[in-house]
This record gives C-alpha cells, sequence and structure tokens, in this order.
C-alpha cells in the first residue's frame, strides 16, 4: 500500500461514522427528490409544486453535508479552536511521512467532496429550473474555504485568539470572492459579466492554490516546532505572562458543588460556542440578514439552518479508549463523586443554554431584516393579511381591525412562530442528548437507524398513497378527513408518552439513579414548562384555532421527556461498564 | 488463610469477593477475591494485562461486577458514586487531566466537590510540587501534570487512595521524595492506600501488603514479612537440570554459568536435614523483584521443573 493511499484510508476512517450517516441520508435525500421530480413530469396537481418540493428535499440533506466537507477528510487531533497547539494528529505529524503528502490527502478528498456536493445542486438547480448557478468556480471557492479552515486548525499558534482573527480574515475573504463568483452574471454592464465570470473563476482557483499552500505550511511549521506541536516560545513566554497574570491566579471559591460541575461544563465548552458563533452563526446572520429577503421560505430555511448549527454546537467529542471497554467519561468527573443524573442532567442544561445562545441569534436576522424597506414592506402586507384574517370573524361580531391592530398581529404571530420553531429545534436536539451520553457507537448508530425507520416508515407509506392518487380534490377531502384523527392522534401519543415516562421513572428509582423527590422535581419542571409554552403560544397567536388545549397538546408531544428522564440511565451505562 | 485474618483488621477498605470479568469472551478478571485491611498500603503487582487496572476500574466504578460483588469503603461505587467516590482518591497513570484547565482551575473545581478538602494542605503541595495556578495543564510537563493529579487525589485527605501506575509520569527524584513521602503520610493517618506499579523496588519500600496478578487472577497475597517468612532464594552450583527433582516446590529457575538459582519455601528447606546435599551452597533472604519474576515466570510457563502448585502457594 502506497503511503499516499494509505494516508487516504486514514482520512477516510477517521471520519467514517460520519461519512456513512451522511452518505446513507444523502442517498435517501436524493432518491426521494428523484422520484419527485419524475412525478412532476407524469402529474399535475393545483397548489402542489413537486419539482420545488424536490429541490428542498435534495438541498435538506445537502446542507449537512455541505457542512461535514469542513470537518471530513480532516486528520484533526480533536483540540479546539482556542487551543495554542497544532489541531492536526500528533501521531501523524512524527510519523515518517513527507509533510505535502500529509497537507494534499486531506485537501484533495475535501476538494472533491465539497465538488461533488455542488455539482448535485447545480444539477438540482438546473431540473428544478430555480436559477442558472456557475458550476467549476464555487467548487473551488467552497474547497478553498474548508482547506484554510483546516490549515488555521493545523497551524500551532503563540496565541489561540490569533486562530480565531485568522476565521474572521478568511471568512470577509470568502464573502469578497462569493460575491464575486456569484455576482458576475448580475453586473449592470453586460460586457463586464463575462470577464468577470473569469476573473471569479480565476480568483477561486488562486484561493484554492493558496489554501493548499497554507495547509502545507501549517503542518511544516507543526512538526517543526521544538516541542513539536505548541508553538515556540509559548512555555517560556507565555507560562512567564501567566504567572504574572492576576487574572489567571484568582481563586474561585464555588458555593456548591452543583455550580463547579456547572461551571466545569461550561467552561471545557465555552471554546466549542464561541467557536460555533463565530464559524456558523456569524456567518449565517450576515448572509440572511444582509443578501436574503424576507419570505415564509427564507424564514423556514432560517430556522432550518440554525437548528444544525445549534446541533453543531452540541456535539460531543468522544476520546476512544480502549476499543470502547472503558468509560467514555473524562477519569476525573468518572471517579467524582457526582451522581450520574447530576451529571447528565448538568450537561443537558449547558446544552440548552448553548443552543438557545446559538438560536437567538435568529433576532439578530429579524434586526438586519428590518433595516431593508423592501422587507418591511412584505412584512407590514403579510402582517396586513393575517390580521384581516384574524379579523374577519371579529368583523362579523362587530369588531373593527385598525391599521395599528395589524402590526400588533404581525408582531404577535411573528413572535409566536419564533418561539415555537425555536422550542421545536431545542427540543429535537435536547431530545437526542441521551444518545451521545451512552458512549457507545453502535448504540448511536442503531438508534440513528431505528429513528430513521420510524420516520420513513410512515412517509414512505404517505408517498405510496400520493403516487397512486389521480384526483387532487380526493387528496384534498383526503387530507380534511384525515385532520379529524389528529386529535386521537395526539392523544395516544401524549399517553404514550407518560406511559413511557412512568416506567422511565421506576427504573431510575428502581436502579438507585435518582431520588423520588428528584423524580417528581423533574416531572413538575417539565409540566410547568409546557404549561408557560402553550399559555405563551396561546396568548400570542391571535388565531381562533389556537385554543389553549390544542397549544398544550402539541407541547406535550413536542417537548422531551421521556428521553430526559433516560439521560442518566445511559449515562450510567457509559460510566460503570 | 487471608491477610485479613492474620492483621487483625478493624475493617475493610475494599472488599472484593469472586469478581470476574469478561471482554469479549476472553476474561480479564477470574473469581477474583482480594480484601485490603483499613489503614494498609498494598501493593498490586503483575504483568501488562494481568488485570491489575480492570480490578482498580471496578474499585472506582468504572466498571460495574458482571459477577461478584465490589464493596468500598463499606459502600458499593456503582450504586452510590456520590458516598463512595467522596472518600476515594484517584490518580491514574494516564494522562487525564482536562488541558483546558488551569491548575487554579483544577484546584478550585476538586475544592467544591469534596467537602473534606484540606485548604492548607492543598497549598502546602502546590508549593512542594512547585505549581503555579494560573499555568495553564496543557502547557505543563509530563510531570507537573502528574504532580497536578496527585494533588488534587489527595488534597481531599481520602479515606482510600488509588494509584494505578502513577510514578509512570514522575522522574526519579519525583518518585523517591514525593510519592512515597505522600503514601506514607497518608499511611500514617491511618488510611488506606491501594498502590500498582511495575517498580517493584517502590512497592517493596512503601507496601506493607502485596498481591500479584496474573491472567485475572491474584496468584498470591502476602505482606512483606510473610515474604520472607515464607519464601527464600537457594543457589547452588552444577547443572539446573540435575538438581531440579530434588526441589518438588521450587519455582523461578535460573541458570547462569555455573551456577543455578531457585525460590523455595521456608518450612520446606528448614524441614531438610541437610541442604547441602540438595547441592544448595547459600540460602540468601528474597527480594520482591526475585519473587515476583519468579512467580511470572512460573505462571507464564510452567516448566518440568518448577512443579509447585500455585494452591499450596496461597495465602
Amino acid at each position: 500500500m502506497s503511503e499516499s493511499f494509505a494516508l487516504m484510508k486514514l482520512s477516510v476512517l477517521h471520519h467514517r461514522r460520519l461519512l456513512l450517516v451522511l452518505l446513507v441520508t444523502l442517498a435517501i435525500g436524493q432518491a426521494i427528490a428523484a422520484t419527485l421530480f419524475v412525478m412532476s413530469g407524469m402529474v399535475h396537481w393545483p397548489g402542489v409544486d413537486l419539482l420545488a418540493t424536490g429541490v428542498f428535499c435534495s438541498f435538506f440533506v445537502l446542507l449537512p453535508a455541505a457542512f461535514a466537507g469542513a470537518l471530513a477528510f480532516d486528520f484533526s487531533h480533536g483540540s479546539d479552536m482556542n487551543s495554542i497547539e497544532s489541531g492536526c494528529s500528533h501521531w501523524l505529524l512524527r510519523a515518517p511521512l513527507a509533510t505535502w503528502k500529509i497537507a494534499l490527502v486531506p485537501a484533495v478528498l475535501k476538494t472533491v467532496w465539497i465538488s461533488a456536493i455542488w455539482l448535485i445542486v447545480g444539477l438540482v438547480m438546473r431540473i428544478g429550473g430555480v436559477v442558472s448557478i456557475p458550476t467549476f468556480a464555487p467548487c473551488f471557492m467552497l474547497s478553498a474555504g474548508v482547506i484554510s479552515l483546516s490549515a488555521l486548525t493545523w497551524v500551532p499558534l503563540q496565541k489561540s485568539w490569533y486562530r480565531l482573527g485568522g476565521l474572521g480574515l478568511l471568512l470577509i475573504l470568502l464573502y469578497a470572492l462569493a460575491a464575486l463568483v456569484f455576482g458576475a452574471a448580475y453586473a449592470e454592464n453586460e460586457a463586464w459579466r463575462a470577464p468577470l465570470g473569469w476573473m471569479g473563476l480565476l480568483a477561486s482557483i488562486a484561493c484554492h492554490a493558496g489554501a493548499v499552500a497554507g495547509l502545507f505550511s501549517a503542518c511544516r511549521r507543526a512538526r517543526i516546532q521544538p516541542h513539536g506541536v505548541i508553538p515556540e516560545g509559548v512555555n517560556a513566554l507565555t507560562q512567564m505572562k501567566e504567572r504574572h497574570s492576576e487574572l489567571a491566579a484568582r481563586v474561585r471559591f464555588f458555593s456548591s458543588p452543583q455550580l463547579a460541575l456547572l461551571w466545569h461544563e461550561f467552561a471545557k465548552r465555552r471554546a466549542t460556542l464561541v467557536g460555533v458563533m463565530c464559524w456558523g452563526a456569524m456567518p449565517i446572520v450576515l448572509l440572511f440578514g444582509l443578501f436574503v429577503s424576507v419570505s415564509p421560505v427564507s424564514l423556514f430555511l432560517l430556522f432550518l439552518v440554525f437548528a444544525y448549527v445549534a446541533g453543531f454546537s452540541v456535539v460531543v467529542k468522544r476520546p476512544r479508549i480502549d476499543g470502547g471497554s472503558a468509560s467514555t467519561l473524562p477519569i476525573y468527573v468518572l471517579a467524582s463523586p457526582f451522581t450520574s443524573a447530576r451529571l447528565a442532567w448538568t450537561s443537558l442544561i449547558v446544552s440548552l443554554v448553548m443552543v438557545g445562545v446559538v438560536f437567538s441569534c435568529v433576532l439578530v436576522v429579524y434586526l438586519l431584516w428590518s433595516l431593508w424597506p423592501s422587507n418591511r414592506h412584505e412584512w407590514l402586507q403579510w402582517s396586513a393579511q393575517q390580521a384581516a384574517y384574524v379579523g374577519d370573524p371579529l368583523r362579523t361580531q362587530g369588531v373593527m381591525i385598525e391599521g395599528g391592530d395589524s402590526i400588533g398581529a404581525g408582531v404577535r404571530i411573528t413572535l409566536a412562530i419564533t418561539f415555537a420553531a425555536g422550542l421545536f429545534f431545542v427540543s429535537r436536539i435536547a431530545a437526542f442528548q441521551w444518545v451521545p451520553l451512552a458512549g457507545r457507537t453502535w448504540f448511536e448508530l442503531l438508534v440513528v437507524l431505528v429513528s430513521l425507520a420510524l420516520t420513513m416508515a410512515p412517509f414512505s407509506y404517505f408517498l405510496h398513497w400520493f403516487m397512486l392518487q389521480r384526483d387532487w380534490d380526493h387528496v384534498r377531502q383526503s387530507f380534511y378527513e384525515s385532520l379529524t384523527w389528529l386529535p386521537s392522534i395526539v392523544i395516544l401519543c401524549i399517553v404514550l408518552k407518560l406511559f413511557a415516562s412512568l416506567v422511565c421513572s421506576y427504573t431510575l428509582w428502581h436502579k438507585k439513579l435518582v431520588s423520588l423527590p428528584n423524580i417528581v422535581l423533574v416531572h413538575g419542571l417539565w409540566w410547568s414548562l409546557v404549561i408557560l409554552a402553550a399559555s405563551l403560544v396561546t396568548a400570542l397567536l391571535p388565531y381562533p384555532q389556537a385554543t389553549w388545549v390544542t397549544c398544550a397538546g402539541a407541547t406535550i408531544v413536542v417537548v422531551p421527556l421521556v428521553r430526559i428522564l433516560a439521560m442518566p440511565l445511559t449515562l450510567a451505562w457509559n460510566r460503570h461498564r | 488463610m487471608s491477610i485479613l485474618h492474620e492483621i487483625g483488621s478493624s475493617g475493610l477498605a475494599v472488599d472484593l469477593q469472586n469478581l470476574s470479568r469478561r471482554f469479549r469472551g476472553e476474561y480479564a478478571l477470574h473469581d477474583v477475591s482480594l480484601q485490603i485491611p483499613t489503614g494498609s498500603v498494598f501493593g498490586l503487582v503483575g504483568l501488562n494485562g494481568a488485570g491489575k487496572t480492570t480490578l482498580i476500574r471496578h474499585i472506582i466504578g468504572a466498571y460495574k461486577a458482571q459477577h461478584g460483588r465490589v464493596v468500598v469503603l463499606g459502600g458499593d461505587p456503582v450504586l452510590q458514586p456520590q458516598v463512595v467516590l467522596k472518600k476515594v482518591g484517584y490518580l491514574t497513570e494516564e494522562d487525564s487531566l482536562p488541558r483546558w484547565m488551569r491548575v487554579g482551575d483544577l484546584i478550585d473545581f476538586t475544592r467544591a466537590i469534596y467537602p473534606t478538602w484540606d485548604e492548607v494542605y492543598a497549598k502546602q503541595l502546590c508549593e512542594q510540587f512547585e505549581l503555579i495556578r494560573s499555568s495553564s495543564l496543557i502547557a505543563l510537563s509530563k510531570g507537573q501534570r502528574a504532580r497536578a493529579g496527585l494533588l488534587v487525589a489527595i488534597a481531599h485527605r481520602p479515606e482510600l487512595l488509588v494509584l494505578d501506575e502513577p510514578s509512570s509520569g514522575l522522574d526519579p527524584v519525583a518518585r523517591g521524595d514525593i510519592l512515597e513521602a505522600i503514601i506514607r503520610t497518608i499511611s500514617d493517618d491511618g488510611r488506606t492506600v491501594l498502590f500498582s506499579s511495575h517498580l517493584l523496588d517502590e512497592v517493596e519500600r512503601v507496601c506493607d501488603c502485596i498481591a500479584m496478578m496474573h491472567e485475572g487472577q491474584i496468584v498470591e497475597s502476602l505482606t512483606t514479612e510473610q515474604l520472607q517468612d515464607r519464601y527464600c532464594e537457594v543457589i547452588g552450583a552444577g547443572a539446573m537440570a540435575e538438581v531440579a527433582a530434588r526441589f518438588p516446590q521450587a519455582f523461578g529457575w535460573r541458570q547462569s554459568g555455573t551456577e543455578w538459582s531457585t525460590v523455595v519455601g521456608c518450612d520446606w528447606l528448614n524441614q531438610q536435614v541437610d541442604s547441602r546435599q540438595l547441592g544448595v551452597i547459600e540460602r540468601r533472604e528474597i527480594s520482591l523483584e526475585r519473587w515476583f519474576m519468579a512467580r511470572a515466570g512460573e505462571s507464564k510457563q510452567k516448566s518440568p521443573v518448577a512443579v509447585g502448585t500455585e494452591g499450596d502457594n496461597h495465602v
């Protein structure tokens, strides 16, 4: 086996789990999209744009794959952006391999991955007839971006914030390049469009070459440092500064072990949060706030993108120890006198705070959107429509809707939608926090497969039924008929959920993982949250259909309880093997 | 006869009964029963893969007993980690401290979770180990990190200190001046130390009781006094193969030039009318290292001349 091939194999194996999940998801998503594209040519239903649905379906799975391009095929060491040491695998840096090979293999694989995703995007957009986009320049541009990210994480630095600063510069450069590449086709002077397009392509190629050279340079620097991976001088200069830093030397007294654990969990993940905010949230805020106009689709995409970014903020880096026979918890945590429940739920609280912080960036996008007159006009029109819709039943009762009421209704509905979307996505993220706590790869894969099967089975059944339909009125009638079943389904879900929560609570108590008062406390907190959330949404939504019972039913189904109760169980399973 | 009976202990710090553990069908621990008396310094020795770390992980609750029972300081470390682990200090050979912390952060965090934390002792140790609160753990050398780990393992004055190969990260000065001194201090306070190490001279100097593990079993456990009372090394001249049959319970045969040496039971040797008839020209006190090498060799490869049965030598 040649060195390059061995390195290639290593880079794939390093993230094989992520790649496997992404490839399976990509395949399923593209298969559904292709089916919808084929169907769009065969059947026509008024009000249903199968082509657009297919494009959405395709993008839904392409987006995480594109994000993953930044992580995959990298010889990462697992260190964070806040670290001064090289992020490249220290073992690999010490291996008798040529530096150019260590740098080139991830560069090539990342380019291939990103290019393949972009080409699928281009193909899907061409089939969907959405808009014509450049083909090759973005491949180089986006690849340059992810390779530069690797270079930034690989280079050992005197100060950790240099890395974040470099990231900011990189983002500015990429924005400028993206403006050139994508904006060339829209230049006012038509004569400039072709030369600008070529300039964009050449600039992208130059950036790509620069990024590869940067990766090589970072790798070379990481290898020749006196300490291997830590920049020269850090042990002398930085330590001297640290010794004289009053801030670093201050003594912190925690009033309780719980506060100490809370501090520990947050301090441990602080760098991840900063990274996610700088890498993910802020670029998306700028992208949506400055380049995307207000519409239901853009709002939905905004929520979706922030759900992904918030999800990334709580991804747990897990060490592999003893081939999976030992706990994946750090030894000093494992041997600490905290109960498994305390460890699990403290981790959840910190995760929720982090997710909340990331998701609250949606409000910043709203602020940026409100700066554009066209967006304000669009939103006011929508508000007036909603006020009119809400007002119609009131008018029949003799109540008049004033102009100011339409803004009020718009604000209330916007807040309600944002809160409900936030609650939904944060709940989804919280609902899967119990899985990585188990510290077992096979278990995580099993949960993913079962979840996919549970989701895909009803969807496949619906798709099969849908493909057999030829009469749109019958489809609509069936849809409205099915809505009559919705309350029964929700009640069934609630009953099942409460039964499962009782079983889980009993198991926690029986295994002596949580005391009875604490189990009651968790249930009480959960019910309080549900009642508060349902009351808030009911108060905000002016629609007559949004009754408290409806909102409470939806909230009970959405907000996880059983899986939160299961967290101490999985953590104890990981801790005491 | 167990060490417990001989020492006449007032209680047990660790009590393992018929503990078994399998990984992928292979026994890592097989029917291990071990009692560590309160106040003793207990050394656990054995070759790599003997099961020492697996046994220690059961004691700190990282492994749940598949078969058998684990009682540490009167409680179950799996069922009651918040009770048992408060009284246990643990230092492992792995460089497992969180590198994102500073020394001060580590001390502050550990102080908050152990109610018995001794601030004066912690400061004293900090000075003794030359640790600076503002230093990042990532910027410390491996030895310095090991010292930081030792500090937080002992500054809460644990009733049971578990050290799993702690010396691997320490230089000889630290080993001699710090580790042994601390183990002695803790022992003098009436606390218990479980000390797993490859460095046999260290174990010999520090430990009151020693257990040897091999292939997931306790081959033998005894006190350091018992080692001398029970075994001795004999040296003779001539060919080893010719005299081996005269020593039915000997083990750890060695041939060096024209001399051979082996380990025999003192009682058996004393019963012999004239040891010179056996070809013995010298009888020596046995060192822990000689006993360990003999035991390890016996367990690893049963030679036709080393016929001593394990059962006979059990305490």
